[in-house]
């Protein structure tokens, strides 16, 4: 795979950017030298984007690129129709639950703005598991019916919002942050329902329409 | 992960790089304050040109952050806010308050002269 990678980008750009592009991407999700890491795949490819955005390059050579990499690997057209299931057990795991719902949402079609708007949200949702309640997942649900859309479901098994609808209306203002997250996600989102019980735990489903 | 502070004359630039997690917060507020109280710096410049996502987590940390250096007699400016991300925190509610911002970092410099 890595091999794979750095072949088009060094038809691209040149061996010696490609091999530093790679390295720092390989770097980032602290993948050990000559591990291949595949299941970081679409991560990695969205890292490299981020690059050869910072290179001065025009957004055209951009997606050109970034089409030639996609193409070599099926498995970026899987990621447009299967459901995601991320477990959200550290802080890490928001860098990398926003990473993959950005991705997700850029496959689908969504607009740069609206992959913002839907990694801004996941990454509210994880941080509010990770603070709240410790563990939890997070599942990314395209949905391909006459209107595209991106269901996004995270649950947790916590002890649930005791004031849900004074944090919503906003009369609740916590010194950690809940409300205004929680408000900040049905702000960016088209559709957002909460479930939560005492002790139980806690559902909250949002969808965004690809527009 | 340890974010770099670099002094330039009378001020610091800071520029974050990643998404930052809870336990850097604390440690990087600790550096900025230290940094400000012993050296004097009257500007402290927040580059966020790498930022791809602002939740409402990180822009509390920014507001601090410029809250602790205005207490310690520093303007902070922050720089290189991505449009898609500003138009997320107004639709999100979120405010930067108490921190300038600027497009660039040439132009921070500017007003923090």
């Amino acid at each position: 795979m890595k091999e794979k990678i750095f072949s088009v980008l060094a038809e691209e750009i040149g061996e010696f950017k490609a091999k530093a592009i790679l390295r720092g991407a390989y770097h980032y999700f602290g993948i050990e030298k000559d591990k291949e890491a595949e299941d970081l795949l679409l991560p990695i490819l969205e890292r490299v984007r981020l690059s050869l955005n910072g290179e001065n390059l025009k957004s055209s050579k951009v997606d050109g690129v970034m089409r030639r990499l996609q193409s070599m690997f099926p498995e970026v057209k899987r990621v447009q129709t299967e459901e995601e299931h991320i477990a959200v057990e550290s802080e890490e795991d928001i860098r990398m639950a926003q990473m993959r719902a950005k991705i997700k949402a850029q496959a689908l079609g969504f607009n740069g703005l609206d992959q913002t708007k839907i990694a801004t949200t996941v990454a509210e949702l994880t941080r509010n598991i990770i603070k709240y309640v410790g563990k939890g997942t997070v599942t990314l649900i395209p949905l391909l019916a006459d209107e595209r859309a991106l269901k996004i479901v995270a649950e947790d098994n916590g002890p649930g919002i005791t004031n849900l609808s004074d944090v919503l209306s906003g009369a609740y203002d916590s010194k950690q942050g809940l409300g205004m997250g929680l408000l900040a996600i049905k702000r960016l989102m088209d559709s957002f329902e909460v479930e939560t019980n005492s002790g139980v735990g806690t559902r909250i489903v949002v969808i965004k329409y690809i527009k | 992960m340890k974010v770099p502070l670099i002094k330039i004359g009378d001020k610091l630039l800071v520029s974050i790089q990643t998404t930052i997690i809870d336990s850097v917060v604390a440690s990087l507020r600790e550096d900025i304050t230290n940094e400000i109280s012993t050296s004097g710096v009257k500007g402290l410049i927040i580059d966020l040109s790498s930022i791809d996502i602002i939740d409402s987590f990180f822009c509390r940390m920014i507001n601090d952050i410029g809250h602790d250096a205005r207490i310690l007699g520093a303007k902070t400016v922050v720089v290189g806010i991505k449009p898609e991300l500003a138009i997320t925190l107004v639709q999100m509610g979120m405010e930067m308050r108490g921190v300038m911002t600027s497009l660039n970092l040439n132009k921070a410099l500017e007003i923090l002269k």
